[in-house]
């Protein structure tokens, strides 16, 4: 046990070099790649196509866009990321013993902290500027990010696992993410979707985590309810079934790679 | 030695998925999540069992593909094995092929952090080795590049360097050590003696006999992914070594069979009239090589004549095809020749001709029939050959001078 936390923390700093080494900018990159996406998006949907809805009057849409951007680009970066985890390490899985779990668990929380990083800057800002969010609600934000966490290992755990067996993976994915991305209220709010759609939009976990983020941050709403004990138990069950998945087929990605 | 094996393996086998294609993977993936064992395979180790105690070193030993690599990588886990059961104690240092546990890249110093984590080392005794290790490797600025700009020595000698700082209980080594140069071979079959002897236990697997037999008192021989043998180094390397001698013999009388079958050959060989015997030669007289070649396909096959001396030193060699000569038909498949070697120059001895068979185009060697013969007379010239000479008889001193003069050398 103690050893493997001595070579998660080994591949957790590895992790975090590889990412920004020889960068100019280090940890800056982290902030800046989102930050552009932001800008495109708040200009084409803010300016050029004119989105409007009650919800994000008061912080603007910029504002309204930056809270649930972050959660989003934590979660897919983090799960295309967790592709490569088992397969960019082939070398070690040839040669050594070490758990392969340690390879997608590093990989993910890596990418993971940069992100919330980046989110509480983007929150400062946001307080800089006198946008009125209800700042007492920052641990549940936290809380909501957690569960981003859990989807994220689970679910990396799996496209890990598969993509050592099926090449199709480092294609597919990011096409999935990219329509995961529009199926989620991100760009705009639930309220602008067809009536009969909403009752399915809890469906999608990340639907569910930036909603109840923005809840929380705009309006200052955050009462537990059934669904919130639903979702954590789901993000569990989500870590815990991909944890599964990826052991099962752990014994044989020596054979495979 | 007493104490708890270090490895004790009971029944292990282990099979590679057959999956070369997309289906057969996907196939393979879905019998893995159903926990059953997968379809299609190929076995690569069957009923292997193993018990390795505290400072009794095992050697193993095997052709090429006997599972020797795959036995390595289950006892260090890289493997997971298909059937039995592999258990292990203490820590386990293992050195394998290239690279040993090294990720290509990580520099030199993340690796070393790594390869001790792996070994069992904490991150304090990790930070505590690294000065001793870096200074056993001896590869000065490289520690900080990726391992990937290393030179196939400086890998070797990092991973060596690390296990030499960590000291497992048991060391796990294939033929790693034959890459580094002459001094760090040294070195390291030193530090090697040094570790058996004071009670450390080794897994190698070595095609040197002599390694083996040095380093280690059990011997497994695999063949064909079973156990053939195993005991006793002495006994087992003693088997393995006939086992080849045999194998090397069968080859060779197949060898010579094959080549009695339908080829250029050279069928009967005389020198100076003799076939048998080893003729007598007085220096300066004549060498007549005489011969009939056999040509399966009744084309006319060029001959190669030379002579050599008894230890093999060859001192002239000519063939039909660089003289352009013509052999003699006798019928349509044999041909005479005849070589005459007018005034023969070598100085007295014993010496040898070769005659080659080869294919017309002169392409391929076929056949060799060799035959002694001997220079008789006495002489006290030096070397193996007269050269045409003569000595000035007294020169001028004035020659001499005209030389020291110049400034030509």
């Amino acid at each position: 046990m103690r050893q493997n936390w001595s070579l998660f923390i080994i591949f957790l700093r590895r992790e975090f070099t590889e990412q920004y080494l020889g960068s100019i900018t280090s940890i800056g990159w982290a902030l800046i790649a989102p930050l552009v996406m932001l800008a495109i998006y708040g200009y084409v949907f803010g300016e050029i196509f004119k989105v409007r809805f009650p919800e994000a009057d008061a912080v603007g849409f910029l504002g309204y866009l930056a809270l649930g951007m972050w959660p989003w680009i934590a979660f897919s970066e983090s799960i295309s990321r967790a592709i490569k985890a088992v397969k960019g390490n082939a070398a070690l899985v040839h040669k050594t013993a070490l758990p392969h779990e340690i390879f997608v668990y590093s990989t993910v929380l890596a990418t993971f902290l940069t992100h919330l990083a980046g989110y509480a800057v983007v929150l400062l800002v946001l307080a800089l500027m006198g946008k009125p969010l209800v700042w007492i609600m920052l641990p549940v934000v936290l809380y909501y990010m957690l569960l981003v966490l859990l989807l994220a290992v689970g679910l990396g755990m799996i496209v890990a696992a598969l993509d050592v067996f099926l090449n199709d993976i480092e294609h597919g994915i990011p096409l999935l993410l990219t329509m995961w991305f529009f199926t989620t209220p991100i760009l705009y709010s639930p309220s602008l979707l067809p009536v009969e759609v909403l009752p399915y939009l809890d469906l999608n976990p990340m639907a569910y985590i930036v909603v109840s983020i923005r809840q929380a941050m705009l309006e200052g709403h955050w009462v537990p309810s059934g669904i919130d004990v639903v979702a954590l138990i789901a993000s569990v069950a989500v870590l815990i079934f991909g944890r599964w998945f990826f052991n099962r087929c752990s014994t044989r990605f020596e054979d495979f790679l | 030695m007493t104490g708890k094996p270090l490895i004790e393996l009971t029944g292990v086998g282990k099979n590679y998925p057959l999956a070369s294609n997309s289906s057969d993977r996907l196939a393979a993936l879905w019998d893995l999540l159903l926990g059953r064992p997968i379809r299609r395979t190929r076995n690569i180790l069957h009923d292997i069992d193993l018990r390795v105690l505290p400072g009794c070193s095992v050697g193993v030993i095997g052709e090429n593909g006997a599972g020797k690599s795959t036995l390595l990588k289950l006892v260090t886990g890289v493997l997971r094995a298909s059937q039995g059961e592999v258990k292990t104690r203490g820590r386990i240092g293992a050195l394998l092929e290239l690279g040993a546990g090294f990720h290509p890249d990580y520099t030199g110093r993340e690796n070393i952090s790594l390869n001790a984590a792996l070994v069992g080392l904490t991150q304090t005794e990790i930070l505590a080795k690294t000065p001793e290790i870096i200074a056993f490797a001896d590869i000065g600025d490289y520690i900080d590049e990726p391992i990937k700009h290393y030179s196939s020595g400086m890998v070797v000698r990092l991973g060596f360097a690390i296990i030499a700082a960590t000291t497992p209980d048991l060391l796990i080594t294939d033929e790693v050590l034959a890459v580094g140069d002459e001094s760090f071979q040294k070195k390291c079959v030193k530090w090697l003696e040094n570790y058996v002897e004071s009670g450390g236990t080794l897994l190698i697997v070595s095609h040197s006999m002599y390694h083996v037999q040095k380093l280690c008192q059990q011997a497994l021989w695999l063949h064909d992914g079973s156990i053939r043998k195993s005991g006793d180094v002495f006994e087992v390397t003693q088997a393995y070594l006939a086992f080849h001698e045999r194998k090397t013999a069968d080859t060779e009388t197949s060898d010579r069979a094959a080549a009695d079958g339908d080829r250029f050959r050279i069928d009967s060989l005389w020198i100076n009239g003799c076939d048998q015997s080893q003729p007598s030669i007085p220096m300066g007289a004549e060498l007549r090589i005489q011969g009939v070649v056999y040509s399966p396909d009744e084309r006319m096959p060029v001959v190669v004549i030379g002579i050599v001396r008894a230890d093999g030193t060859p001192v002239y060699g000519t063939s039909s095809e660089i003289d352009a000569a013509q052999l003699g038909k006798i019928d349509a498949h044999h041909f005479a020749f005849e070589l005459v070697l007018e005034h023969i120059p070598l100085l007295p001895g014993a010496y040898t001709v070769r005659s080659h068979a080869m294919d017309p185009e002169g392409v391929r060697l076929f056949d060799t029939l060799s035959h002694d013969f001997i220079v008789a007379g006495q002489s006290r010239e030096l070397g193996f050959c007269r050269l045409p000479h003569h000595w000035v008889d007294a020169p001028t001193e004035e020659s001499i001078a005209h030389l020291q003069n110049s400034d030509d050398p």
